[in-house]
């Protein structure tokens, strides 16, 4: 069955060429250039993952009470943000309101389909009972590559699937010296180095929000980060 | 900044001063009203020393009883009593100069004894030219130097000088010469005697005292039978000439004084005024050419309402209009990337779909060309909105303490991996350096500060990086070989969106971006940065000057 997308964006060229990227991907796409059209089109039938710019029009924060609803419509819908918008305060806004993940509008198709691809196999995999092969263990940490979930002391740490893919690419290798480069494509990440570094922060938070005595993620000034070996 | 003797000369105050020499003029006309009022005194005087004389001349008149014939008597009798009225007299230098023609009638004294007064002089003349009354002296009132107190005396000897300098002074004794008085008193009477009133002004021997006098015939019937003449001296409106012009001047005195410290004190407080607003103008603009936040750099004195009130009033609306410009000078870098970001998508989705279609072969060339540009203006835009992401995240984190020379160590490690086979030469302090912070910032300040090092460095020489603590301060200071920076734009180079070296720069462009975020770090962890060029020429020199902390 094909996957259908939700796609909201107030610049019809973006959104067009969007369009017929996703098209191409294989997902059948529903276009909206403002909030009310898409809040109206989901209502009526729930898209299977959903594409929000955060400006809609004159509606500066428009993605983040489209992304509410829509959070209140299911709480299962993956939702990524894609905006023009970088700043640390926009990503966490985004995730806070239960996006699954964030994006910035430079970033290119194959890395954004990639990205999707993720998300549907995520949501794919929490219907499926887990296999062992597609675990890995580290301490006190379990990952499980399928369903894109990590737990931490047998409790699950919400991560986006960016943020699982850099603690996927940490833990790899334990003890090993992450530079910024490679936890960028690790998570098919296009932004800069202070955004892997606010990345890496938000992380260690919510591990520190499950145990106060987290330190497992070391920065290695001038090189990058590693998971401590144990 | 100390003013000179000659900024103080030239200043506002010295201006004012120079003009309050005005008030000098007050006493000028004062004395000039005076004289004039003297004037008009004597002429009063005049008159009625002319009534006077009319009077006593009425008195004196019709009255054959005063003027008895002389009987004969002996020369001896005539000496004798020539000698005892002498000795009677008022003026006997006078009467002994008149000798024989002084014929002292009683009954004419008597009379004149009633009317005389001190510093008036009364004669009468008979047709004979005898003086038959002589009545009254011109001497004048002296001061009593004796008792005077020591202000009287500082007074006499400093101010009556300068008083006598426009006026003449009533304590000046007449000098007066007995001959040529009997001579003007005579020339009177002659014409008295032909029926004539006169009024007279002389001066009294060398000197200026003024005497005045009046001539009046005396009848008998029809008949002239002698002359009355009276002096006096001037010296009652000479006194009230002095004593006006002394508390004129006194007032003067204390006008000048009082106003010279009004003056002196408002000039003061407007020249402290301009100083400090000029001191709070300088200040508010930092070395880098900075507006300063509104709590460091305060114009103060805005509420006064008054023209400097007003020019603090624009200095502070100025200084607010730059500082509102500066910040949209520099978070212009942020706003142009998120501006940009939006048509870099479209070009971005457009070249990615474009892929997707069947290309010519020669066409996937110019895809993959127009992909690089597209790489690299999303790196530029990333960039540009660099320092504002930094100044967000360091307003957001939490400083922590930690080791400095653990984190520039790892990153210098870290470097010599990333730059090989390029070298640095690392100098490790022997002490663990503890300071609050954001760790990651400070690593970030030495990746931008590395980074532009190689960038500059000639090919081949190797980057010096040298951490440094001392008593006070810990000193970080990175060194390369290479060109040198234009002397006078050092202090700009910290600037957003200034760079000032063009050769031997990297091939990635330079925003001039780099630096900002480097100063943005220093100062937040309350340093500073200098560059400058090695004292040989052979390169430039990045320092870092941060506080040191106090072991805990």
């Amino acid at each position: 069955m094909t996957k259908r997308i939700a796609l909201v964006e107030d610049d019809t060229i973006i959104l067009s060429n969007y369009r017929d990227a996703l098209t191409r991907g294989g997902y059948a796409v529903e276009a909206y250039a403002s909030r009310a059209d898409a809040s109206a089109g989901c209502k009526l039938r729930l898209p299977d993952l959903a594409i929000l710019d955060i400006g809609l029009g004159d509606e500066i924060d428009g993605g983040f009470s489209l992304c509410r609803e829509l959070r209140a419509l299911s709480a299962s819908l993956p939702i990524i943000f894609l905006s023009a918008r970088d700043s640390d305060f926009d990503i966490v806004s985004g995730l806070r309101m239960g996006a699954d993940d964030y994006a910035t509008k430079d970033i290119s198709m194959p890395h954004l389909l990639a990205r999707i691809a993720a998300l549907f196999r995520r949501l794919d995999a929490q219907r499926q009972p887990a296999r062992a092969e597609d675990v890995l263990h580290r301490g006190n940490l379990r990952l499980d590559i399928n369903r894109l979930s990590v737990a931490w002391k047998e409790q699950a740490v919400t991560l986006t699937v960016t943020e699982f893919w850099m603690v996927h690419a940490l833990v790899k290798f334990p003890g090993h010296v992450k530079n910024r480069d490679q936890l960028m494509r690790e998570a098919e990440l296009t932004v800069d180095d202070n955004t892997i570094t606010s990345h890496l922060k938000r992380i260690r938070k919510k591990f520190v929000a499950i145990d106060e005595a987290f330190d497992e993620i070391e920065t290695v000034y001038g090189l990058g980060y590693r998971w401590r070996a144990d | 900044m100390r003013p000179t003797w000659r900024a103080l000369l030239t200043g506002i105050r010295a201006r004012l001063l120079l003009v309050s020499l005005l008030l000098m003029l007050i006493p000028v006309i004062g004395f000039r009203f005076i004289l004039q009022m003297e004037q008009y005194l004597r002429v009063g005087q005049q008159q009625v020393l002319a009534g006077s004389a009319r009077l006593l001349s009425a008195t004196l008149s019709d009255r054959p009883a005063l003027f008895p014939v002389a009987p004969d008597i002996s020369a001896d009798e005539a000496e004798r009593r020539r000698i005892v009225g002498l000795f009677g007299s008022d003026d006997p230098a006078t009467a002994a100069h008149l000798g024989s023609a002084y014929d002292r009638s009683d009954e004419v004294e008597r009379v004149l004894e009633v009317v005389t007064q001190r510093g008036v002089r009364i004669w009468v003349v008979d047709n004979r030219s005898r003086v038959r009354g002589l009545s009254g002296n011109l001497r004048r009132i002296t001061d009593d130097a004796a008792s005077e107190g020591f202000f009287q005396r500082t007074y006499r000897i400093i101010v009556r000088p300068l008083l006598r300098v426009v006026a003449t002074d009533p304590y000046t004794p007449v000098a007066d010469n007995a001959d040529a008085t009997y001579q003007a008193v005579m020339r009177q009477v002659d014409r008295a005697l032909l029926g004539e009133p006169t009024a007279s002004a002389r001066l009294a021997g060398d000197t200026d005292a003024v005497i005045l006098s009046a001539a009046q015939p005396i009848w008998q019937g029809d008949s002239i039978i002698g002359a009355v003449v009276i002096e006096e001296t001037t010296q009652g409106s000479q006194l009230i000439t002095f004593a006006a012009m002394e508390s004129l001047l006194a007032m003067s005195a204390i006008v000048f004084v009082v106003g010279f410290v009004t003056l002196l004190v408002f000039a003061g407080k407007l020249v402290y005024r301009v100083r400090r607003l000029q001191r709070e103008a300088d200040r508010a603009i930092d070395a880098q050419g900075r507006i300063l936040d509104p709590m460091l750099a305060r114009i103060s004195g805005v509420e006064i309402p008054d023209e400097i009130g007003a020019l603090a009033q624009t200095l502070d609306a100025t200084l607010s209009r730059l500082r509102q410009y500066n910040t949209y000078l520099e978070q212009m870098a942020a706003r142009l990337s998120h501006e940009l970001r939006t048509p870099l998508a479209v070009v971005r989705s457009s070249l990615d779909n474009l892929r997707q279609t069947t290309l010519a072969e020669d066409s996937r060339v110019y895809v993959q060309r127009a992909d690089e540009g597209i790489a690299r203006l999303a790196s530029l835009i990333t960039r540009m909105s660099e320092a504002t992401q930094l100044e967000r995240m360091l307003q957001e984190s939490d400083a922590e303490r930690f080791d400095l020379r653990a984190v520039v160590s790892g990153s210098v490690a870290g470097y010599r991996l990333a730059y090989a086979p390029r070298e640095i030469e690392y100098q490790e302090p022997p002490d663990a350096l503890m300071l609050t912070g954001v760790p990651d910032a400070i690593a970030q300040m030495l990746d931008k500060l590395v980074q532009n090092a190689f960038d500059f460095a000639i090919p081949d020489t190797p980057v010096t990086i040298a951490l440094q603590a001392g008593r006070n301060e810990i000193e970080l200071r990175i060194t390369n070989r290479g060109p040198l920076l234009p002397t006078e734009s050092t202090g700009s180079m910290f600037t957003s969106m200034v760079s000032i070296r063009t050769d031997g720069g990297a091939q990635e462009g330079h925003l001039g971006l780099g630096l900002y975020l480097v100063r943005l770090i220093a100062e937040f962890h309350r340093g500073r940065v200098t560059a400058v060029n090695l004292s040989d020429g052979s390169g430039v020199q990045f320092t870092v000057v941060l506080p040191r902390e106090k072991p805990q």
